[in-house]
C-alpha cells in the first residue's frame, strides 16, 4: 500500500520533466531559427542544433536556390556575351584585353558552379568560388562608386541596375549566403553529422 | 585539424573548377577573346551598339557634339536631360529641363504638356553608352513631338568640351 503511491508520484514527475525538456528544445529552435537565414541555430558545441536530416535538407535547399541563381545569371551572360563585355569594359579597370577575357570566362564560372551546386556535386568548392567572386565584385563596386562612375552593374540577374546601394546590398547578401552556407556545411561534415 | 583537411581539399577542387571554367570560356568565346587581345574589342562593341540602336530605336534622329552646340547657340532648341534628378541637379546643359523616363509615364504631365509639339528638342543622357536619351526621345515622339533629336555623346562629351553648364545646387 505504501509502494504504489510512491511509484505513481515518480512517474508523474518523470513525465513532467520530459515534457518540460521537449518544450524547452522546441522553444529554443523556434526562437533561434530564422527560416531564410543561412545560419542554423547552434547547440552548446557550436554545431547546428537541428536534427541531422533537417540539417542536410536545409543545406541542400539553400545550395540549390543559390546555385539556380548563379546558373541563371551565367546563362544570361553567356547568351549576351558582347553586352556583358561592354558592361565589364565600362568599369574601366585593367587593360581592354583583360575585360574581354573576364567577359568570356566569368559566365562559365557561374554556369559550372551554379550547375554543380544544383546537382549537389562538389558543393563546398562551388560555395568557396561564389564567395570569392562576390568578395572581388564587392571591391570592384566600391572602387567604381569611389570613382563616381554611373554604370550598369552587369550582374545578369532579373533586372538591370546601376552600381549603387541596391547592387552592393545584393552582393553582400550573396556573399553572406555563400560564406555562411560553406561554413555550416563544413562544420556539419567535420562533425560527422 | 579535420577542418583544415577539408578546407585544403575544397580549395584544390575550387582551383580545378576555375581552370575548367577558364578552358570552357576561352574555347567557347574565342572570337571575343581574340578581338580583345588584338585591341579591336572597343571598335567591335561600338559597331554592335550602333546596330542594336538602329534596330531598337528606328526613326529617332541623332546628332553629334558640333551640331548640338550649334543648336544651343541658336537658342531656339529645348535641351532635355534624361538622367536621374540627382545627376541633373549636380550639373546639366545650361537651360536644360530634366525629363527622366519615369516622368513621361503620364501623358498629361505638365512637364511636357506645355511645350508646342513642333518645338525643336534635343535629348541627351550621361555618356555615349547610355540608352536613356533614345528611350525618352522615342516616348516624346509617341506623344506627338515632331522635331526630336538625340545627342548621343551625352553630358560627358558636352562637359569635356567645356560648353556652358549649370548646377541646381
Amino acid at each position: 500500500m505504501r509502494v504504489t503511491p510512491r511509484i505513481r508520484v515518480s512517474r508523474v514527475k518523470k513525465g513532467k520533466r520530459r515534457r518540460g525538456e521537449k518544450g524547452k528544445a522546441y522553444q529554443s529552435f523556434v526562437v533561434g531559427y530564422f527560416p531564410l537565414s543561412p545560419f542554423p541555430p547552434k547547440n552548446e558545441k557550436g554545431l547546428s542544433a537541428l536534427p541531422a536530416k533537417t540539417n542536410r535538407l536545409l543545406i541542400r535547399v539553400f545550395g540549390i536556390i543559390l546555385g539556380g541563381l548563379f546558373f541563371y545569371a551565367g546563362l544570361q551572360k553567356h547568351y549576351h556575351v558582347y553586352e556583358f563585355a561592354e558592361a565589364v569594359l565600362a568599369y574601366k579597370i585593367g587593360p581592354v584585353w583583360l575585360a574581354g577575357v573576364v567577359a568570356a570566362v566569368l559566365p562559365w564560372v557561374e554556369l559550372i558552379t551554379g550547375g554543380l551546386l544544383v546537382a549537389g556535386l562538389k558543393r563546398r568548392s562551388c560555395l568557396l568560388i561564389i564567395a570569392l567572386l562576390m568578395a572581388s565584385f564587392l571591391v570592384v563596386m566600391l572602387v567604381t562608386l569611389a570613382r563616381g562612375l554611373n554604370i550598369d552593374c552587369g550582374c545578369g540577374l532579373f533586372f538591370q541596375k546601376q552600381v549603387g546601394l541596391v547592387s552592393l546590398l545584393e552582393d553582400l547578401a550573396l556573399l553572406a549566403w555563400a560564406g555562411g552556407l560553406y561554413w555550416w556545411e563544413l562544420k556539419t561534415v567535420a562533425s560527422g553529422q | 585539424m579535420r577542418l583544415r583537411g577539408f578546407l585544403r581539399e575544397d580549395l584544390a577542387w575550387a582551383f580545378f573548377l576555375l581552370i575548367l571554367a577558364l578552358g570552357f570560356g576561352l574555347v567557347k568565346n574565342w572570337g571575343l577573346v581574340s578581338l580583345s587581345v588584338k585591341g579591336d574589342l572597343a571598335g567591335q562593341l561600338e559597331k554592335m551598339r550602333a546596330q542594336r540602336r538602329d534596330r531598337e530605336f528606328q526613326g529617332v534622329k541623332t546628332i553629334n557634339l558640333v551640331q548640338a552646340y550649334q543648336l544651343f547657340q541658336e537658342g531656339q532648341t529645348l535641351f532635355v536631360d534624361a538622367r536621374k534628378p540627382e545627376e541633373y541637379a549636380e550639373l546639366h546643359v545650361s537651360g536644360a529641363v530634366n525629363l527622366p523616363p519615369s516622368k513621361l509615364q503620364n501623358r498629361d504631365n505638365p512637364a511636357v504638356a506645355n511645350f508646342p509639339k513642333d518645338r525643336s528638342i534635343v535629348v541627351y543622357c550621361g555618356e555615349v553608352h547610355c540608352d536613356l536619351a533614345l528611350k525618352v526621345a522615342e516616348k516624346l515622339q509617341d506623344l506627338g513631338f515632331t522635331r526630336v533629336q538625340v545627342f548621343l555623346g551625352g553630358f560627358k562629351a558636352w562637359d569635356d568640351a567645356g560648353y556652358p553648364a549649370d548646377t541646381s545646387k
